[in-house]
């Protein structure tokens, strides 16, 4: 089927540890990535299928040369690609167009497309007439003639901006194109577009990766897909032999359930939470959702969904359109966190280090930031019952720090994650929302972390947890709330709640799957 | 040895008492005159106005996201003028160039006080607000407070100069409590006040979160705005309390007083190792640093040594101390 001839790139046996923003491998006790064997053959379109996580977007940096594998090798039409060197990858023939746009938001339609290849004209100038007429081009082969290239970028909608964004990768007349959730921003009418294009650069001999969470598309125009999960490719098969959608989403999800969650039913109380018509902008879904006392209620769907934005209107970060939020009988005001607290609610951010703690701060200070008051005289600390909470709760929740006075930012992301646990329960929140509670946490931490939101939910804690990481919510919730397109889609309850069921209704597959 | 070294280190301040040392030291080797109780108590005076106002700079520094205050020599300047004009008959002060001789009317030198802080604490007020409601970077609004506060200065006083205070408004620049200048155990009490409210009381906790992570302070439902605003305010009382004491010790008000203040006051909270990404920092160090600006100055007018040669080595000792702070972050982080 694909020769060696017709390779264009080959990964073998690629692993990658947890990393940093510029790429620096931090931990490679925590693969991204690890033995990763891929291969695109020419003008073909392949798939890269995976849940959230699973290592989709890492796999293409690689390729890239944005991060540096730890092991492992890249080939680039047979030849060895130097470690992290994306300008070797340029010039080899590889464009991308990412899921977080890379334009330069201050700088026109023309500049951006032209950026990095401009024309220099007389006497050293940018050659501003070549460069529209160059745009200009690439745009009418996305049929976006309206687009204007001489407009700035951040004048532009999304959408616009993604096209933009796809013209700037052809431009370069890539030999290989990676498409990393192309079409997420756009209409129907433009994907028609783009897949029109997609098929024109196929015969001429580009090859493409195709990253997508709508399985429509794989049919629509893959040759190959490959399934990731956990950071591994698990098999790697041609569109046409795959049977069903949900062989698909099988292989997505795994059948493995570690006892990993320590999971009981608690016995369920009033109601902690009660979400009611909540429509964060004109033109959301009404969102209805509760939470009782002794639940777990997970909160599922893809990246972009709507989850993060509800859970933070719901604790008043941010504001909303319409509806109303009770939490233990009280309804709160609109955008105000203090309410949130008052009224007993908690909040552990996904972004840690940006939302969850004050890195240059103490342990003892970071646990107590939401209680200082309680802690305090008249205004003044008192130091003696801030180390006696912070001490009490540090051994409760068996977190591994050097000190009580240690900065937080030298504990691990586990450790760090249990002093913000313990923030809100020595300020006696006892209706949690976790978001993202175990991202870049490793295994045993994770557990432990699963152990103490049973533990809670046993003493009456309402939880509601955000998750992307499927089999988490799978093994942890007792009602699952997925969410799409900003709205809730479904619900699920006790022995219906099962991965495939959830990936099905995040990925608007559900009528696919009625129709096969 | 080694944890010795260590425990040192562990103080913020320790870089800029060093520097401190080295200075003083070869200073009472090579320069005559300078180990004298006179000069070294005249060292301090003439760091006082600069320290006081450096203590609220490194509360606007702390409070980060870019937090700097451009304004505060202008609020010295129009403060004191207020004050002076609170004080002085108006039918007085345009006439005459003359040294004025005022009685010592306590109700009018309170109320003038008042006023000067008012105003202080009033532009300061205008700068948080600008920053956290309206949600200006902290340089530009407080680069227009800066214009425009000097502007002002210069408007209610017409642009003149007024000398002759009354003499007890007087002895609070020139006098001596035992045998500490006045201006000097003002500084010393407001920076041991600020540092205790810095590190004791839960508004300094909130100043130290919302100036180490913004997002993470709203989450736990801290009133984010409301500290932001008011580490501008007090920076502008403090700028209006270092009005007083200038004014006091030159015994006049001067529409261009305090002129380039800002900026001294900004080196002194760096050299005394307040960072200027906000987060971390301390007030004690913010005073050692005004000290220090003075001390390097003391040669200078001693051995009459051009200004010109100087200014260059302020400019390297700053970066010195910031890079001695580096270091010292460096070698704490061990435990």
């Amino acid at each position: 089927m694909v020769t060696g001839s017709d390779e264009v790139i080959r990964l073998r046996d690629v692993r990658k540890g947890l990393y940093d923003l510029s790429g620096k491998t931090l931990n490679r006790g925590i693969p991204v990535l690890s033995d990763i064997n891929f291969s695109l053959a020419k003008g073909e379109i392949h798939v890269l299928l995976g849940e959230n996580g699973a290592g989709k977007s890492s796999l293409v940096k690689v390729i890239c040369g944005a991060i540096e594998p730890d092991q492992g090798k890249v080939f680039i039409e047979g030849e060895e690609i130097p470690a992290n060197d994306p300008g070797k990858a340029l010039s080899s023939g590889v464009a991308i167009v990412s899921q977080e746009f890379s334009l330069c938001p201050n700088l026109t339609v023309a500049e951006n497309i032209a950026l990095g290849r401009e024309q220099i004209g007389a006497g050293g100038f940018l050659d501003k007439k070549t460069m529209l007429a160059a745009a200009a081009a690439q745009l009418a082969r996305l049929e976006a003639s309206y687009i204007d290239p001489s407009r700035k970028v951040k004048r532009l909608p999304v959408a616009e901006q993604q096209l933009v964004e796809i013209a700037k990768a052809l431009a370069a007349e890539p030999r290989v194109l990676i498409l990393d959730e192309p079409t997420s921003a756009l209409t129907d009418n433009q994907v028609d577009m783009l897949f029109k294009v997609v098929r024109l650069l196929k015969s001429g001999g580009v090859s493409m990766i195709y990253i997508t969470h709508k399985l429509k598309e794989i049919f629509e125009i893959g040759d190959r897909v490959t399934v990731l999960r956990d950071g591994r490719t698990i098999r790697t098969i041609p569109v046409n032999e795959v049977a069903d959608v949900g062989e698909m989403i099988q292989m997505m999800i795994g059948s493995k359930l570690e006892n990993l969650f320590h999971k009981e039913a608690c016995p369920v109380g009033d109601a902690a939470l009660v979400v009611e018509n909540l429509v964060g902008r004109p033109g959301d879904q009404a969102v209805d959702l509760v939470v009782r006392k002794g639940e777990i209620v997970g909160l599922a769907g893809i990246v972009g969904a709507g989850r993060t934005e509800l859970a933070r209107m719901i604790f008043g970060i941010d504001k909303y359109a319409s509806g109303r939020v009770e939490v233990f009988g009280k309804t709160l005001p609109p955008g105000n966190p203090r309410a949130a607290i008052a009224a007993g609610m908690g909040f552990i951010p996904e972004d840690r280090k940006r939302q969850g703690i004050v890195p240059l701060m103490s342990v003892a200070e970071n646990m107590c930031h939401v209680s200082a008051r309680r802690l305090s005289w008249h205004g003044f600390v008192s130091i003696g019952k801030r180390r006696k909470l912070a001490a009490d709760y540090v051994s409760r929740l068996k977190v591994a720090a050097a000190s009580l006075g240690q900065e937080i930012r030298y504990l691990s992301g586990g450790n760090q994650q249990k002093v913000i646990l313990g923030k809100w329960l020595s300020a006696n929140s006892r209706l949690l929302i976790f978001d993202e509670p175990t991202r870049g946490i490793d295994v045993g931490a994770k557990s432990a972390i699963y152990r103490l939101m049973v533990d809670l939910a046993r003493r009456g804690a309402a939880i509601l947890m955000i998750s992307s990481e499927l089999q988490e919510i799978v093994g942890m919730s007792d009602r699952v709330f997925i969410m799409r397109n900003r709205g809730v889609v479904a619900t699920l309850e006790g022995g219906s709640i099962a991965g495939d069921a959830i990936l099905r209704y995040a990925m608007g597959g559900e009528e696919l799957v009625r129709g096969s | 040895m080694a944890t010795a070294l260590k425990r040192i280190l562990s103080f913020k301040e320790a870089p800029i008492v060093f520097l401190i040392l080295v200075v003083a030291l070869l200073c009472g080797v090579f320069v005559p005159n300078f180990l004298t109780a006179a000069n070294l108590v005249n060292i301090l005076s003439q760091s006082a106005t600069v320290g006081i106002m450096a203590i609220g700079i490194t509360l606007v520094i702390i409070s980060g996201s870019g937090g700097i205050d451009l304004s505060a020599g202008s609020i010295l300047g129009v403060s004191s003028i207020v004050m002076a004009m609170t004080i002085i008959p108006p039918e007085l002060y345009r006439d005459t160039a003359a040294m004025l001789v005022l009685p010592n009317d306590y109700w009018v030198i309170f109320k003038a006080l008042v006023f000067c802080m008012g105003v202080g604490m009033f532009c300061g007020f205008l700068n948080g607000a600008m920053v956290a409601w309206v949600g200006l970077p902290p340089f530009i609004a407080t680069l227009a407070m800066m214009t425009a506060a000097r502007g002002l200065a210069a408007y209610i006083s017409a642009g003149i100069p007024t000398y002759g205070l009354p003499t007890s408004l007087v002895w609070v620049g020139q006098n001596s409590l035992w045998f500490v200048p006045v201006p000097v155990a003002l500084m010393i009490a407001l920076a041991v006040i600020v540092h205790i409210i810095l590190t004791r009381t839960t508004y300094g906790m909130s100043l130290l979160a919302v100036g180490g992570n913004r997002e993470t302070s709203r989450f736990c439902g801290m009133n984010v705005k409301g500290t932001l605003i008011s580490v501008y305010v007090i920076c502008g009382l403090f700028a209006a309390v270092g009005g007083v004491i200038l004014s006091a010790r030159s015994n006049q008000a001067h529409p261009d007083a305090g002129i380039g203040y800002e900026l001294s006051a900004i080196s002194a909270a760096v050299l005394g190792g307040t960072s200027m990404m906000g987060g971390s920092g301390g007030v004690l160090g913010a005073v050692l640093g005004a000290v220090f600006l003075s001390l390097i100055q003391n040669p200078i007018n001693l051995l009459n040594i051009p200004v010109a040669y100087m200014k260059p080595i302020m400019g390297a000792l700053i970066v010195i101390a910031v890079l001695l702070d580096q270091w010292r972050k460096k070698q704490s982080i061990g435990d």
